[in-house]
């Protein structure tokens, strides 16, 4: 009991502001990732219907299926809630579900994205093929790159918890994951409305919407 | 500023309101989706305004309720709104910006983008009028024989080299050995075009010419990227049959 409250001690390290420091650097690091999507995905806009050759648009992005992909996100990110909710109660049975089910959830995601990438590529869109391609693999490979890295946190946590290292008293832990892996849901949010509902039917040199 | 921990965790969503949470979710993803189902919508502007704001409802809900900003310290929403102000008003900064170009990039695009042929190949059960017009329609036998005969059809030969070396930029890729200017190589050597147009296909020369201008991918030259835009809607009937006339005069 005391090696918990001096670990719950740890958890407290506070500034001036009250929070914590972990979580304060967090949610800066939150905010300038915002600035690097923002980039990219404004890149994205610019460069909306200039490709010269196809594929566009139009030709290759697969709505229905991305749907299916974006529901999954979404419900990863319940997952992760639920995980956090079990850690907070000490639930070491649901930490370890609701953990590996985020985890699997996201890769998932991830296994939609490479079939996607995959199927592209066959039609003949590379990064190098239009402005289409290039800007397009560039904002969702990098939105790709985030889930991988937050998939992989997740299994992290998942393998701790067998060594008694994801408890009510290292909270913070889990829930810095989690503000991670519901940041690459909204941004997903974001890309899913402007890149396959707004953009997604852009022909050539006719964008719409 | 004095939240103890636990108390802070009290004050978290319970799990019930979670899954109350990931429903809305859902059905505003649902929502969304039955927006573009319908042909009309797509892509339409009448469709963008909802869309919008239903993935900002979206997008609100996670960032409160998921990563409990509504309940955390204020300054943490502070420090991410305005990352996100930030990055959001550069963006649209940057679109503006580029919006204000006086429209030539786009208008770059509109006259060399080419469509895409693979895809509309692959759909042969799509009928729509654009895929069919990519299809080169053999011109009826009496007509081509007549084409062949009176080789210089209605238009003006001389009046069809203005066409070529003007706005149109049909120099800028093609080489008229006879021409001052039209020295470019992106595309095929015109010089004799209109000898070797009739040896190209099963097509007379005239009628090839037609369907190079008309459908520019439907032969490409071996050696040659298919990058030849559509131009046939930028040019009068008149100029159309004065640039053709031209083109099999060149022998």
């Amino acid at each position: 009991m005391a090696q918990i409250t001096e670990a719950a001690h740890h958890e407290e390290e506070q500034n001036c502001t009250g929070i914590d420091n972990r979580k304060l650097l967090f949610w800066v690091f939150l905010s300038t990732d915002c600035l690097f999507f923002g980039a990219l995905i404004s890149t994205y806009m610019v460069y909306r219907g200039q490709s010269l050759v196809g594929p566009y648009p139009i030709d290759i992005l697969d709505i229905p299926l991305t749907t299916i992909s974006t529901f999954v996100l979404l419900c990863s990110s319940f997952a992760m809630v639920m995980a956090l909710s079990a850690t907070q109660k000490d639930d070491l049975k649901g930490i370890r579900i609701w953990l590996a089910a985020t985890a699997v959830m996201g890769m998932v995601f991830i296994g939609f994205q490479i079939f996607e990438f995959w199927e592209f590529a066959h039609h003949g869109l590379l990064i190098s093929t239009n402005l289409f391609g290039s800007t397009f693999f560039t904002l969702t490979g990098f939105h790709g790159a985030h889930v991988s890295l937050g998939i992989v946190w997740l299994w992290v946590l998942f393998i701790l918890s067998f060594r008694g290292k994801v408890n009510s008293a290292r909270v913070l832990d889990v829930e810095i994951c989690g503000l991670y892996w519901h940041f690459v849901d909204i941004v997903w949010i974001v890309i899913f409305t402007l890149l396959y509902l707004v953009g997604g039917f852009d022909a050539g040199p006719v964008i719409t919407g | 500023m004095s939240s103890g921990h636990g108390n802070e965790h009290s004050k978290h969503p319970s799990t019930k309101k979670y899954v109350i949470i990931a429903i809305i979710l859902f059905v505003i993803t649902a929502i969304e989706f039955l927006i573009i189902l319908p042909e009309s919508m797509q892509g339409s502007a009448l469709a963008f305004g909802p869309l919008v704001l239903l993935s900002i409802a979206k997008f609100y809900i996670v960032i409160m309720f998921y990563m409990h900003l509504k309940f955390d310290n204020p300054l943490l929403t502070k420090i991410f709104y305005g990352g996100l102000a930030l990055g959001t008003v550069v963006g649209i900064a940057l679109i503006g910006l580029y919006a204000g170009l006086t429209g030539t990039p786009r208008e770059y695009a509109e006259a060399r983008a080419v469509p895409y042929e693979g895809y509309y190949a692959e759909k042969t059960n799509d009928s729509s009028a654009y895929a069919q017009s990519l299809i080169p329609t053999p011109a009826p036998m009496t007509e081509s024989s007549n084409a062949a005969d009176a080789s210089t059809g209605s238009g003006d030969a001389a009046a069809g080299e203005a066409v070529f070396s003007g706005t149109l930029g049909c120099v800028g890729c093609h080489t008229m050995e006879d021409l001052p200017g039209a020295v470019g190589v992106l595309g095929p050597n015109l010089s004799q075009i209109g000898t070797v147009a009739g040896t190209r296909s099963a097509l007379s020369a005239e009628e090839y010419i037609k369907e190079s201008i008309d459908a520019p991918t439907a032969y490409v030259v071996e050696g040659y990227a298919p990058v030849m835009p559509e131009l046939r809607s930028s040019m009068s009937d008149e100029e159309y049959e004065d640039l053709v006339a031209y083109l099999v005069s060149k022998k």
